[in-house]
């Protein structure tokens, strides 16, 4: 697997699968599959912020923040929304002044192949800001950065996963239990 | 070149709303008397480390494993040379892929201390060799934050504290310029004289940081130079040499323009943009896979999304596995474990044994503060069980049926290749 040097992302995935194990314990012992399931996801996410470290990116503490506080996280949740649209306008006001028309006349006139690409791009990159955690307040640039952190950290999440997935599998299958 | 224009105009608007980074020449004269500089820089440096963690082949040096904190600077220039020349080679291999990717943390250090000269040199040396062990992070966050106060007393002056004041948009110039710094060094139009104190090549990598933020803080003072327009920016990056001990004196960035180029400052910085952001993308693409033949922002970008899309519906799909298997959700820790620890070397049952020691017959909802120290490593009992409790009770579930139909037909991304969920590991393991 392509990535950080391997000793990096060992110790990520150690990190992680201690922290989903623990949080795994941590939970109720009678839920349903729905809740099993939304536990073992959140417990994963919140296993790999915590194993990534606050350091160097800003996902893990999105994640953090996002899964820790309830209707602080609806304040803040309203508060992202307004900045995204007091941003919007801000940038469509700003873009008008520099061509010189207004919004409805140059949705009528994009015809060029550039406008086309800008928009595309534009559109992909408020999809991913939706993606990643914490993207939304990111700028173009780090938000690239971002990504890639987030999209390795997830990727060995996903091997870990899939791992303890197996071993589970097999030690259920097999019908052998371990005893502690 | 057409494309990347009309993008990076799209893309303009959209920098601009990022926190202070929309005008960055104006932000950074504003920040740069009183920005303090400790939290930036052990905030450049994180991102330096965990940037380097992620796109640690650019920097691939001969002595990677050496983590030894204290070195001498001939040593360590020497291993800069040597880093330095690495890189030239480096990005032609990109493509094929590396396998492993070493990472030196000492490495940084010695970089980041033998770099003081030239005012904020000195972190964005660090910065220039982004190659950090991610696991001595916290050690290295600790140790560069007491090298930065270190060269902060050292090198007084102004443009050590625009640099410290340029926060995140100088730690990407960094590492994109880094990855330049040897291939593009012949560039730079504007050499200056070769500095007796380092190795031209230190000088030029540990400087590219320093002067590409010096650029876009000057660019618009110094209207008559521009840089050209080369997508790689070597050019900005090149002329690094003169500029951080020129930058003592006169805080300026003498950039030259090609023929043709425009010298507007406005340009200067969007050109800079653009090539920080196609670094960016080149990066991304050796990370996304099956994205090597791909070029232009736009459909980059779709890929990106689509892989973490199905980077996200796998863990969806897993952790729903994960629940169905175990009807309990206790997971046999030590037969588990047993297995895991083959694959994981160095985690011995002692360290995992801990965990159920740690859980505290009453379980207090930890205050958010608790969060935050929580995020810093050790995983919490209770911060998970109130975070689990706070999903549970928050959220509705959805129809199984559904999510199960979801789930399998979603799974398919074509360039997964080796690694696609077929549809066998849901029937083993929806056995119910």
């Amino acid at each position: 697997m392509r990535g950080p040097s391997n000793n990096t992302m060992m110790a990520f995935k150690r990190g992680f699968l201690r922290s989903l194990l623990l949080s795994l314990q941590s939970s109720k012992a009678t839920m349903s599959l729905e809740e099993r399931k939304r536990a073992v996801k959140s417990s994963a996410d919140v296993a790999m912020a915590t194993a990534r470290g606050v350091a160097g990116a800003r996902w893990p503490q999105a994640i953090l923040s996002s899964s820790s506080s309830s209707s602080p996280s609806r304040m803040q949740a309203k508060v992202k929304r307004c900045k995204n649209i007091v941003r919007r306008c801000c940038h469509k006001r700003r873009r008008d002044g520099n061509n010189g028309t207004s919004f409805f006349a140059r949705t009528a006139l994009n015809r060029s192949s550039t406008e086309v690409a800008r928009r595309l791009v534009k559109k992909r990159t408020k999809v991913l800001r939706r993606m990643i955690p914490g993207g939304d307040l990111l700028d173009e640039i780090s938000l690239l950065h971002e990504a890639m952190d987030y999209v390795v950290h997830l990727h060995a999440e996903v091997d870990v996963l899939r791992l303890v997935s197996k071993a589970l599998q097999r030690s259920t299958t097999s019908g052998l239990f371990h005893a502690f | 070149m057409d494309m990347n224009e009309s993008s990076e105009k799209g893309m303009k608007s959209n920098a601009s709303s990022g926190p202070g980074n929309g005008i960055p020449v104006e932000w950074q004269s504003q920040f740069s008397g009183t920005f303090s500089c400790t939290p930036a820089a052990q905030q450049q440096h994180a991102m330096m480390e965990s940037f380097a963690a992620v796109s640690a082949g650019l920097w691939a040096s001969a002595t990677s494993q050496n983590m030894a904190l204290s070195s001498d600077v001939s040593a360590m220039s020497s291993a800069v040379q040597r880093g330095a020349g690495f890189l030239a080679p480096v990005p032609a291999f990109l493509p094929q892929g590396l396998s492993h990717f070493p990472v030196d943390s000492g490495f940084i250090e010695r970089a980041a201390r033998s770099t003081c000269f030239g005012g904020g040199g000195g972190m964005m040396g660090a910065g220039a060799y982004g190659a950090a062990d991610q696991s001595m992070g916290d050690a290295f966050g600790g140790a560069a934050e007491r090298l930065m106060d270190h060269h902060r007393n050292e090198c007084n002056n102004k443009a050590d504290l625009e640099l410290a004041g340029n926060g995140h948009d100088e730690v990407p110039s960094s590492e994109a310029a880094g990855g330049d710094c040897s291939s593009k060094g012949s560039d730079s139009k504007k050499r200056r004289r070769p500095n007796e104190v380092m190795g031209a090549d230190q000088v030029h990598c540990s400087n590219l940081p320093a002067d590409s933020a010096n650029e876009s803080v000057h660019s618009k003072d110094k209207g008559e130079e521009s840089s050209p327009a080369t997508t790689t920016g070597g050019k900005s990056k090149g002329k690094g040499a003169k500029d951080t001990s020129e930058s003592q004196k006169e805080d300026y960035i003498h950039v030259r323009a090609r023929r043709g180029q425009a010298t507007n400052s406005h340009s200067l910085a969007e050109r800079l943009r653009r090539e920080k952001i196609s670094e960016r993308m080149k990066l991304l693409q050796d990370l996304v896979p099956g994205c090597s033949k791909v070029t232009g922002k736009a459909v980059m970008l779709d890929e990106i999304i689509n892989y973490v899309q199905s980077l996200q519906r796998q863990v969806e799909f897993l952790s729903m596995k994960l629940a169905t298997v175990n009807p309990r959700l206790d997971l046999n820790i030590e037969g588990l474990l047993s297995k895991d620890l083959l694959r994981f070397p160095g985690v011995h049952s002692s360290s995992i044994g801990f965990s159920p020691e740690m859980m505290h017959p009453q379980l207090q909802l930890s205050q958010p503060g608790l969060i935050q120290g929580g995020a810093a490593g050790m995983a919490n009992p209770d911060v998970f069980r109130r975070i689990i409790q706070a999903q549970l009770g928050a959220k509705e579930g959805s129809q199984m049926p559904h999510a199960l139909n979801g789930y399998v037909s979603q799974m398919a991304y074509p360039s997964l290749g080796s690694q696609d969920l077929s549809i066998r590991p849901s029937q083993d393991g929806f056995q119910m």
